[in-house]
């Protein structure tokens, strides 16, 4: 009777500690831009809309609302959303945070501490810089069935795979920011006008100085980072030799390797990147397979491709003072007292730091064709 | 007290499982924590001295035959009282802490909104109830909960294996050799299990020696495997996080799971639930020195009344649970009842312990 009585009483405190709250009574947020202007934050969040999706559509024809509201702070400018809409706001579904190109400008820490403090957001959450207004990067499917939350994840997770996007987390900027001399990444987004209907897509990196964005680099820098950061699962790299032919291949595996040493005065930092693809479109000049000696010459030629793209990203960053690739770290890992020495004048280091990049390629598969036998 | 209750392998998991409370929700300090990478160099150090540092109890253990309170009671009885004073205090405040800082996690990452006194009032009842079912229910309990602790923890490690970036590992000596030493000294002043160790001792079956050593090997493995993955997968993040370990959690992804930071939680009470029980026993066994003749139940009420008491104190406002874990973890407890109390008890007690032999 004691074991009843008391498995009755455990069982009534496992109602939970929190009073319920029915789903429509929840904002859910799927994703929220942030603009900064004239000292007070502009956020225009996507709310899952729960009345206008039903059971049919299913979440490829759920249908989302966009709100806006306005702050002095982060807090406010969510309290007053909750005010106005009569919900609660909700970010544990948040899948992006997308900050005005002004907004980080001014800064991102001011705008990212709400969502690294409040227990809800997770700290994976992508993090992107708009090019313009964050409130125009949200906005441009409004009147679509799709969430644009959801399309600018799968776009931005694509990216990645094939190396023209960086991790672009709130873990991973404000991580950089901690680290004073590194310079922090983020994903860069905008919107274009295509047959006057605007149009999403990726323009490259945002690279910040502390936690303030200082410059962009282009779509195409961004895969010479990722190869550096041997973060690319899956990227195309194509080859057209006039004697041989054209020959894509598709990366299986990449991996990266970073030293730094101090030659003289100056750090030298040796990346070696070894790449390993699969041959997946061979159009050739002869008809017959290609020789080995030729098979290597294609190899070489995709070393020389992925060095010219690695060097390309380093002179663009190196010129402007710019340590996207953790040459602090490194240092600071292999020669502390030098570190120690010139962290405060670590701009200039970087400038006059010397690079060393070595490239190995395979192409040991070839998929299903004959060709390169 | 019952003698031979537990096995000397039980008694490895129970403290093994309070150890680790602390790591689950370590909260670095940013004024006074010591960098990732020198912790890693102090864990095993901090080891090693453990070891050299249970000697004295342990000898005092080897030369009276018995336990540590019973030890100091043939000494003198009003010795005696003294050290079981003592004694059940620092086992109170450190159940108490523990409950506080349950709380303090629970209303921090999970329900923010809610009241820190429910938490603190559901919570230590059960633990009172578990300690008056005695060691061994807990003992067995134990047991099953190491399986299921290391069974996420290698979840969550695996997880966080594709964040690992080994650039995080710095040289420990950056900031000389004070930065290890403070470490060193904050890895052994947390360790007041050592203290549930010498109150526990006298009721395994087999060698407790043998068991403190694997304890300490376990326990500081286990520290620098956490703290290796936390400061490998989150690098300088890591420094703007309340609870490290949890948020390094919630970042590792396996495929079905999603994420991880859940598991943590569900064990993480158990962790707590098992920690504060021993402390509540811990107390227990000490003010049964001063009052022999209160019931079980009702010694074991109260100390979890008093542990209830103080928790309440510390929920009003997290800066007093930062002021008291500062105090609580300042050396001085440490020393007092894994040191200076083993050592007084050895001097004085050798030669009457000698004629009775």
């Amino acid at each position: 009777m004691k074991k009843i009585l008391l498995s009755l009483l455990t069982v009534m405190m496992l109602t939970g500690c929190m009073g319920n709250v029915y789903l429509n009574d929840r904002g859910i947020v799927q994703a929220v831009g942030i603009d900064y202007a004239d000292g007070e934050y502009s956020l225009t969040m996507e709310l899952f809309n729960v009345e206008e999706s039903s059971a049919d559509q299913g979440a490829s024809g759920a249908k989302s609302k966009i709100i806006k509201s306005q702050g002095k702070s982060i807090t406010e400018a969510i309290q007053k959303t909750a005010l106005s809409e009569g919900k609660i706001m909700f970010f544990g579904n948040c899948k992006v945070i997308v900050l005005g190109e002004e907004t980080a400008r001014e800064g991102v820490s001011k705008a990212l501490d709400y969502f690294n403090s409040t227990h809800e957001t997770p700290p994976t959450i992508l993090v992107l810089t708009a090019r313009g207004k964050a409130e125009d990067i949200l906005s441009t499917k409004e009147e679509e069935p799709i969430v644009p939350g959801k399309e600018i994840l799968d776009m931005v997770e694509a990216a990645q795979k094939s190396g023209f996007s960086p991790q672009s987390r709130l873990m991973d900027i404000i991580g950089d920011i901690q680290e004073p001399n590194i310079s922090g990444t983020l994903c860069l987004i905008e919107a274009q006008e295509e047959k006057e209907k605007p149009v999403l897509s990726l323009a490259g990196l945002a690279v910040f100085r502390e936690d303030r964005m200082i410059s962009t680099l282009p779509l195409e820098q961004c895969r010479g980072l990722q190869w550096i950061k041997g973060k690319i699962k899956a990227t195309e790299i194509y080859i057209k030799e006039d004697r041989i032919g054209q020959i894509t291949a598709v990366t299986s595996q990449t991996s990266s390797k970073k030293n730094a040493n101090i030659s003289g005065d100056h750090p030298e930092m040796v990346i070696k990147i070894k790449v390993k693809s699969t041959a997946v479109e061979v159009v050739l000049n002869s008809g017959s397979p290609l020789s080995k000696e030729d098979q290597k010459y294609v190899t070489k030629l995709q070393e020389q491709l992925i060095r010219s793209e690695v060097l390309e990203l380093i002179q663009a960053t190196q010129r402007k003072g710019l340590d996207v690739l953790g040459l602090a770290q490194h240092v600071k890992k292999s020669s502390p007292e030098f570190y120690l020495g010139h962290q405060n004048d670590w701009k200039n280091i970087v400038e006059n730091a010397n690079y060393q990049v070595e490239v190995t390629c395979e192409m040991d598969r070839m998929g299903v064709g004959n060709k390169l036998l | 007290m019952k003698t031979n209750a537990i096995s000397s392998g039980q008694l490895v998991t129970l403290l093994f499982l309070s150890r680790i409370f602390n790591i689950f929700t370590y909260t670095p300090h940013s004024q006074t924590s010591v960098p990732g990478s020198v912790v890693l160099l102090a864990i095993p150090l901090a080891g090693i001295i453990m070891v050299a540092l249970f000697f004295p109890a342990w000898h005092l253990i080897q030369k009276s035959k018995m336990g540590i309170l019973e030890a100091a009671q043939t000494v003198h009885p009003f010795f005696g009282n003294l050290c079981a004073g003592i004694i059940g205090m620092v086992c109170l405040l450190m159940g108490a802490y523990t409950v506080s800082h349950f709380e303090f996690f629970m209303i921090s990452t999970i329900y923010p909104q809610a009241e820190s006194w429910i938490f603190v009032l559901l919570f230590l009842p059960v633990v009172a109830y578990a300690a008056y079912l005695g060691i061994e229910a807990v003992a067995r309990m134990s047991v099953t909960v190491f399986i299921v602790v290391l069974g996420i923890i290698l979840l969550v490690l695996v997880g966080l294996l594709p964040e690992i970036n080994l650039v995080y590992v710095q040289s420990p000596f950056i900031g000389g050799w004070k930065m290890i030493v403070i470490g060193c000294i904050r890895q052994i002043t947390n360790n007041m299990e050592i203290l549930l160790f010498l109150l526990l001792v006298p009721t395994i079956r087999g060698n407790g020696k043998k068991a403190y050593i694997i304890w300490i090997i376990l326990g500081a493995a286990m520290y620098e495997i956490l703290s290796f993955f936390t400061l490998t997968s989150l690098g300088e993040y890591s420094a703007t996080r309340l609870f490290p370990f949890y948020t390094a959690a919630s970042v590792a992804k396996l495929s079905i799971f999603g994420r991880l930071d859940l598991l943590h939680i569900a064990v993480w009470v158990f962790v707590a639930f098992i920690r504060t029980t021993l402390y509540v026993y811990g107390a227990y066994l000490s003010f049964r020195i001063l009052f022999p003749k209160v019931k079980k139940g009702w010694g074991i009420f109260l100390c979890a009344f008093l542990m209830t008491g103080v928790s309440m104190l510390n929920s009003l406002d997290m800066r007093y649970l930062s002021v008291y874990s500062r105090v609580l973890f300042n050396g001085v407890p440490f020393i007092l009842v894994i040191l200076l109390i083993p050592i007084l008890t050895l001097l004085l007690g050798r030669k009457k312990w000698r004629e009775k032999a």
